[in-house]
């Protein structure tokens, strides 16, 4: 999952090319793990893609590379939800495909795996994706800093503080995830 | 069962996952991925789109300067103003644009190729005149200009675009200079207009933060002058006299009990934030303590202070 970013810088066709193979799997599952329909995620890869593209300037360079997409992707999620921008036509292809595969609410189980979903839910959106973004992407503090566009300290604290947000919510819920199940991996998600 | 790992592995086991493997969807180098890529690859980039690494701002937060000098907008009483590209070399004189009477256009719409560039001739234009201006271009653009903070003159404080199909949208034009701030996106070039494709047949919505005139509240605003107190500046950067400025920046560093007694103190009202939250969410006051510290202040308009806090005193 956390492969290495692309690193040639003279052509941007070139480097455009090494970001999508190193990172398109990754950016897949994301949009996967946060959409509800097939052609939604279609529609956020292509979009993402297309920013990646149209910025690959901009695109930092090693590591920080797929942080910096998933940040994209966030903010390309968010105007979708808002209405804004669609490129349906970029993504038909890949939505048809995606729409062959459903997809199984891990939290649609019943139980105690069920009730942390519910606990989960209950935290503000921002701490949602901050823990889904360590837990789901595996970004550590340096990658979500580059994701949320502030500083690795700031990052930390934020995520210092969605991590106790919850611990206390799962107390005040009376969870305990004894005996649950090992998580799958990540890289199990869309593969 | 708290931990972090712990933490981490209840989460993981909330990703919803498809029941079967999506292969042919999954694989960079398979069919559906890679008609995708080059889809997009054969999306012209925008001409103006530096190959090489370069700090820019968000596209929320694109720059603009516009300086409305306080002291000639009050004494011609109309709309006399005067804009400013900053110096490209610190040491020599800005560029001016000619102030006087009203001019004749809002707005500066010439042809550069196959593109329409827009440059805001008159700032203090009312909004309907923009909008009409680029109508008559065959322009479904809403453009506005909205007074801000010193720090945020020469920022877009709104931009939406529609959907383009993939092909062109609007582009911002720059110019040499330092704009912005350190805390509104960095500073860097200045943008000074619009450069819209051709054949743009989309809608957008662009909102130039410029700078207030002294009646609104910017330099040389009159004793008592609303501020951020007025309703009639809607949006996430609203102005704030010299005075609220000087009460706005004592806060920084106060306990939240200290800062909540001087905020009610001007009648003001207060949201709390948690620091650095990007996603601008309210935390409720039950979730810290008075003895937490201020670390940075916002203002939204009618007379609302945003405060984030922690209980660390960071503000540095």
């Amino acid at each position: 999952m956390a492969r290495a970013a692309p690193s040639p810088r003279s052509d941007p066709a070139a480097r455009f090319d090494a970001l999508y193979t190193a990172c398109y799997r990754d950016i897949l599952g994301y949009a996967l793990r946060r959409t509800s329909q097939p052609q939604e995620a279609a529609d956020v890869v292509a979009d993402t893609f297309l920013t990646a593209w149209h910025r690959i300037g901009d695109v930092p360079p090693g590591d920080q590379a797929r942080p910096w997409l998933f940040g994209v992707a966030r903010r390309v999620l968010a105007n979708h939800r808002r209405g804004a921008r669609r490129h349906g036509d970029l993504a038909a292809r890949l939505g048809a495909e995606l729409a062959r595969h459903p997809v199984v609410e891990a939290d649609a189980a019943t139980g105690e795996l069920a009730e942390i979903g519910r606990v989960f839910r209950s935290l503000h959106d921002g701490d949602q994706e901050l823990l889904r973004l360590v837990a789901w992407e595996g970004l550590d503090s340096a990658g979500l800093a580059v994701a949320l566009g502030c500083s690795a300290n700031a990052a930390r604290i934020r995520l210092h503080r969605a991590r106790r947000r919850f611990a206390k919510a799962l107390r005040a819920a009376g969870v305990a995830a004894d005996g649950l199940p090992a998580a799958r991996t990540a890289s199990s998600v869309t593969t | 069962m708290t931990s972090r790992d712990d933490q981490d592995r209840l989460v993981a086991l909330l990703a919803p996952y498809r029941t079967h493997t999506a292969i042919a969807a999954a694989d960079p180098e398979g069919d559906v991925a890679q008609e995708l890529r080059t889809m997009i690859i054969d999306t012209p980039r925008p001409g103006t789109a530096p190959d090489v690494p370069q700090r820019r701002p968000s596209p929320w937060r694109r720059r603009l300067l516009i300086a409305v000098p306080a002291a000639a907008a009050l004494t011609a009483g109309a709309f006399g103003a005067t804009m400013l590209l900053p110096p490209a070399d610190p040491g020599t004189a800005p560029i001016p644009v000619p102030v006087g009477p009203a001019p004749a256009q809002a707005l500066e719409i010439t042809e550069d190729g196959d593109y329409v560039e827009v440059r805001v001739v008159d700032p203090l234009a009312d909004t309907e005149r923009f909008t009409e201006e680029l109508a008559a271009a065959g322009y479904d653009i809403e453009l506005s200009l909205a007074p801000v903070e010193p720090s945020s003159v020469g920022t877009i404080v709104f931009m939406e675009t529609g959907d383009v199909g993939g092909g062109r949208s609007i582009e911002i034009i720059e110019a040499p200079g330092e704009c912005g701030s350190e805390y509104g996106g960095g500073i860097g070039p200045c943008d000074v207009g619009l450069r819209i494709p051709e054949e743009f047949d989309s809608y957008a919505h662009v909102v130039f933060g410029r700078a207030a005139t002294a009646e609104e509240g910017g330099e040389g605003a009159p004793e008592g002058a609303e501020g951020f107190e007025s309703d009639a500046n809607p949006g996430d950067a609203p102005i704030v006299t010299p005075e609220q400025r000087e009460v706005l920046n004592s806060l920084y560093g106060m306990t939240l009990g200290e800062a909540r007694e001087t905020v009610e103190s001007h009648g003001w009202t207060y949201e709390l934030r948690g620091m650095f939250d990007a996603e601008n969410e309210a935390i409720e006051a039950g979730e810290v303590t008075d003895d937490w510290y201020v670390n940075d202040v916002a203002t939204l308009a009618g007379g609302v202070v945003l405060l984030w806090v922690n209980e660390e005193d960071q503000h540095g």
